[in-house]
């Protein structure tokens, strides 16, 4: 069967010849018995795949995408700019549930970063420092918050995302250990000065390595030292301020707990537990300049 | 440019300006249209949502990137398809890493504990060993009802590879289920 022959077949079941290129390809299909079995073939298995019926998804599971793209892609809040966030988190952030936890997630995390990093960094140049940054804290109802955290997709790129909305906050500060097991209502609203780690190298597979295997990690370890100074300068610092403060109060439905500092991926960004109202929490990294944005849009 | 593009192209300037419901009426008109071809692609319902959630990702959070030139379900149809391959290349690394003793490589079936249970199970598993590119050709022509021009479109190849991939797909199809065809090549190669 030459491939002439092959493209007329498919071109006669396709519907896509001329009535008189049709009457000259069945005349031959009638006069040539391989011609014949082969376009016989073909239409057998047209028919038979023709008469197959239309997948379609349970209602359940369109309910489920929808529910799951708009949660990834921020649909149902204001636009913000998130530069990336690590959906590897969520696995080991998901099985510490709870309310009275979820202050300790961000409590935890604070103390965690910088030494699941450092296991992780071959040049032992991974830095730890702070950078102060005041911003409001919140209180967060036990029954309120989902037991879970989650965060989207690590390769969001910042293609249009959008923060999620929230109506209640979970702010946590410090970074003492201690604090982690408080209860959500220490946390309750005042102008508390956070501490945050400049965390200087994120490596969130290394994160995801070390942390998977022992979640607890997150409520035991130590707050992060380090004898270097933050590698935000002072404009950096207050720009993370000011980026913190137009999510808190850009978004009033949301609650945005700081973890920490870094540049990621050569981006100044702060690194934030989003609690939305509907749906579970997550962890993103926002874009310093990109808040500012936001700040200036707000007036 | 048919209607059904003109009113995508609309609902993509809408949902970049921010309207939410633009998203809506996007899902609702394509979204049963690519999980049909992730399951056909993929023959297991959850890799299937898997793989039609990623492709929806992809689309929406590039939808800035969207030519106009072209229909925007050609677009996303293509990123339907090249999501598949890329769900069953990660599939066919998972069962290399994770061969089971009993693992016969020469049995399209091996590592699939979910069939896809729209279509006759023969049908299934005689898909199930056609390569991904013809599968693709066959799904999207025989089963999805795309226009050859479409579907090369679609694949981003040109129409005569379309048409020999179709070609062969049917033909091996037709041997794997019961033997029809009169031959017995093997359809690997492209015209």
């Amino acid at each position: 069967m030459n491939e002439r022959n092959q493209e007329l077949i498919v071109d006669l079941l396709g519907g896509q010849l001329t009535p008189a290129e049709e009457r000259s390809i069945l005349a031959r299909i009638e006069s040539d018995p391989d011609l014949r079995s082969e376009y016989e073939t073909q239409m057998s298995i047209v028919s038979l795949l023709d008469a197959s019926s239309t997948p379609s998804m349970t209602a359940e599971e369109r309910s489920t995408l929808h529910a799951t793209l708009r949660q990834q892609l921020h649909l149902d809040h204001s636009p913000a700019p998130v530069v990336a966030t690590p959906s590897r988190w969520q696995r080991w952030l998901a099985p510490i549930g709870g309310l009275a936890v979820a202050a300790a997630v961000v409590v935890g995390a604070v103390v965690v970063l910088p030494g699941a990093l450092s296991t992780d960094d071959s040049d032992g140049s991974f830095e730890v420092a702070s950078a102060e940054i005041t911003t409001t804290a919140a209180s967060s109802s036990a029954d309120a918050l989902p037991g879970e955290v989650e965060a989207q997709s690590a390769d969001d790129g910042g293609d249009g995302a959008t923060a999620p909305d929230a109506s209640e906050s979970g702010l946590a500060g410090g970074s003492a250990a201690d604090e982690s097991t408080q209860d959500a209502e220490t946390f309750a609203a005042a102008e508390t000065p956070l501490t945050l780690p400049y965390v200087a190298d994120i490596d969130l597979d290394a994160l995801e390595n070390d942390l998977a295997s022992d979640p607890e990690s997150l409520r035991n370890s130590t707050p992060p030292t380090s004898s270097k100074s933050s590698e935000f300068d002072d404009a950096q610092v207050a720009q993370s301020d000011d980026c913190l403060d137009s999510l808190t109060t850009g978004d009033t439905s949301s609650s945005f707990s700081p973890i920490a500092t870094t540049t990621y991926e050569g981006v100044p960004a702060v690194v934030v537990s989003v609690s939305p109202s509907e749906g579970d929490p997550f962890l993103a990294v926002f874009s310093l300049d990109l808040c500012r944005e936001i700040a200036s849009t707000q007036g | 440019m048919t209607s059904r593009s003109s009113e995508d192209r609309e609902l993509i300037r809408r949902y970049l300006e921010g309207d939410v419901s633009a998203f809506d009426e996007l899902m609702r008109a394509h979204e049963d249209r690519v999980f049909a071809i992730c399951l056909r692609m993929m023959r297991n319902r959850d890799a299937a949502l898997d793989a039609t959630q990623d492709t929806f990702l992809t689309v929406f959070r590039k939808a800035d990137r969207y030519k106009e030139q072209a229909a925007f379900s050609t677009w996303l149809y293509r990123v339907t398809v090249n999501t598949c391959y890329d769900h069953l290349r990660r599939q066919q690394r998972k069962r290399t890493e994770s061969m089971p003793e009993h693992f016969d490589p020469s049995d399209p079936r091996g590592g699939d504990e979910f069939i896809a249970v729209e279509l006759r199970p023969d049908i299934e598993t005689a898909l199930a060993g056609l390569t991904p590119e013809f599968r693709a050709a066959v799904v999207l022509v025989d089963l999805d009802g795309m226009s050859l021009e479409g579907a090369a479109d679609t694949l981003e190849v040109p129409i005569g590879t379309v048409k020999s991939r179709v070609f062969r797909a049917r033909k091996q199809l037709a041997k794997e289920l019961g033997n029809f065809a009169p031959g017995s090549e093997h359809p690997s190669d492209e015209p």
